[in-house]
């Protein structure tokens, strides 16, 4: 009898014990958090699998094109570089998180606006990506790149290198960026430099 | 005075602690990996080229039968491939949609010699050609994934590159487009991959979906 108490005593410890694991010890993080690399504009964000260069940050109410597009709230456009460099590489994920931890995917209205890109080792490849944004959502902003693309439950860059890119707006920034009104010419996403590109 | 021992019955025995468990812990840990095991063929087998089907040395005829699955079911695709060797060293590329640009940062565009022998029939166009160097960097033309190259004759003639997979039941497998003129049985192509002008290359590979995929190696 007393035997059979001390096991069911032991039994009910080691679930007890398992709970505390799961609810106190950060598990998830370790099992599905990404590494991250942090990085600023201008500065090359080496990746285990290609280099992301954030070349610039615009933000506009108008993206030219044929018809040009108009955004909802302001286009925060963000010019990028990229290259694979151990094998040619799909960059499925870019997206924009803003102060807030809200997250931004990127818009396909304007002309030329991508969402993803197909990299071949060495090759410098120019893209850039759009997102269609309230003005809460400039001060702070991030653009984050990886492979996989997002989820809701980011499952899709589990365990994987993603860039963390701070675009730079400061909050007092954010008014005289919201106010201007210079449309953007967005170039072909590609090998070809923006400014040699043809369109 | 003899004494009869009485067998211990269920009350009297002694208790002995249980071990079926150990038996059972190998068995749970096994089914555990079996549980998870998918992510290993989809996350990393199937995405990338992880099954050689054949080898040569350059100069070498290798001969190849690689299954796969089409609209109507199974079936397979034979050929024979020879690399003949490396050439070229041009700036000149093109991006994806055939539009010719200029290579930068020290990359240029590079021929791969091949040789081909193929019955007709046999559905040869969108094959990848990877370059590898010593480092075991991978240059790539020719994969659905691949942004700049041309991406369906690489490994076939251009004017008549055979027939293409089936992806539709009612399509019959090996028939040509009107007026196309059927594949001949040996030929030569020359896809070129943008490729840094130093690296030194060990093998080629020829892939038609991964995982499968040829070497062809190069001399050291």
């Amino acid at each position: 009898m007393r035997r059979s108490i001390a096991l069911a005593a032991f039994v009910l410890a080691a679930m007890g014990i398992g709970r505390l694991i799961t609810d106190h010890v950060p598990t998830g993080d370790v099992a599905d958090k990404p590494f991250t690399h942090a990085g600023v504009v201008g500065e090359k964000v080496a990746l285990d699998y290609a280099d992301v260069t954030v070349t610039g940050v615009h933000v506009t109410p108008t993206i030219m094109g044929n018809p040009a597009s108009a955004a909802g709230g302001r286009f925060l456009v963000v010019d990028t570089e990229l290259v694979a460099t151990r094998e040619p590489v799909f960059m499925a994920g870019f997206f924009l998180v803003d102060a807030s931890d809200h997250r931004w995917i990127s818009s396909t209205r304007g002309s030329e606006c991508v969402t993803n890109a197909k990299l071949s080792t060495g090759v410098r490849h120019y893209a850039s990506f759009c997102f269609d944004v309230p003005k809460r959502a400039l001060s702070g902003a991030r653009l984050v790149a990886t492979r996989g693309m997002w989820t809701s439950h980011e499952s899709e860059f589990r365990r994987d290198d993603l860039a963390d890119v701070d675009l730079g707006i400061a909050a007092a920034e954010a008014d005289t960026l919201w106010a201007g009104t210079d449309p953007v010419n967005v170039k072909e996403s590609g090998p070809v430099p923006p400014a040699e590109a043809r369109r | 005075m003899s004494t009869t021992a009485t067998p211990p019955t269920r009350a009297t025995r002694p208790r002995r602690p249980s071990r079926w468990w150990m038996a059972a812990l190998p068995v749970a840990v096994a089914a555990m990996l079996v549980a998870n095991g998918y992510r290993v063929p989809v996350f990393w087998y199937q995405s990338g080229q992880h099954h050689e089907l054949a080898s040569g040395d350059r100069g070498e005829w290798v001969r190849v039968t690689e299954e796969y699955t089409d609209a109507i079911g199974d079936t397979t695709r034979t050929y024979e491939v020879r690399l003949a060797g490396l050439g070229g060293e041009s700036t000149a590329y093109e991006d994806d949609g055939g539009d010719e640009f200029t290579l930068a940062d020290g990359m240029v565009a590079r021929t791969v010699d091949l040789d081909f022998r193929a019955a007709p029939d046999q559905a040869l166009k969108n094959c990848a050609v990877t370059l590898v160097d010593d480092e075991g960097r991978q240059y790539r033309v020719g994969h659905i994934s691949d942004g700049i190259g041309p991406s369906v004759t690489n490994c076939v003639p251009e004017e008549t590159p055979g027939p293409s997979v089936v992806i539709f039941e009612t399509e019959r497998r090996g028939a040509l487009p009107p007026k196309e003129k059927p594949r001949p049985t040996e030929w030569s192509s020359s896809p070129t991959i943008a490729v840094p002008k130093d690296a030194r290359f060990v093998e080629v590979r020829i892939s038609f979906e991964n995982p499968d995929y040829v070497t062809l190696r190069l001399p050291r």
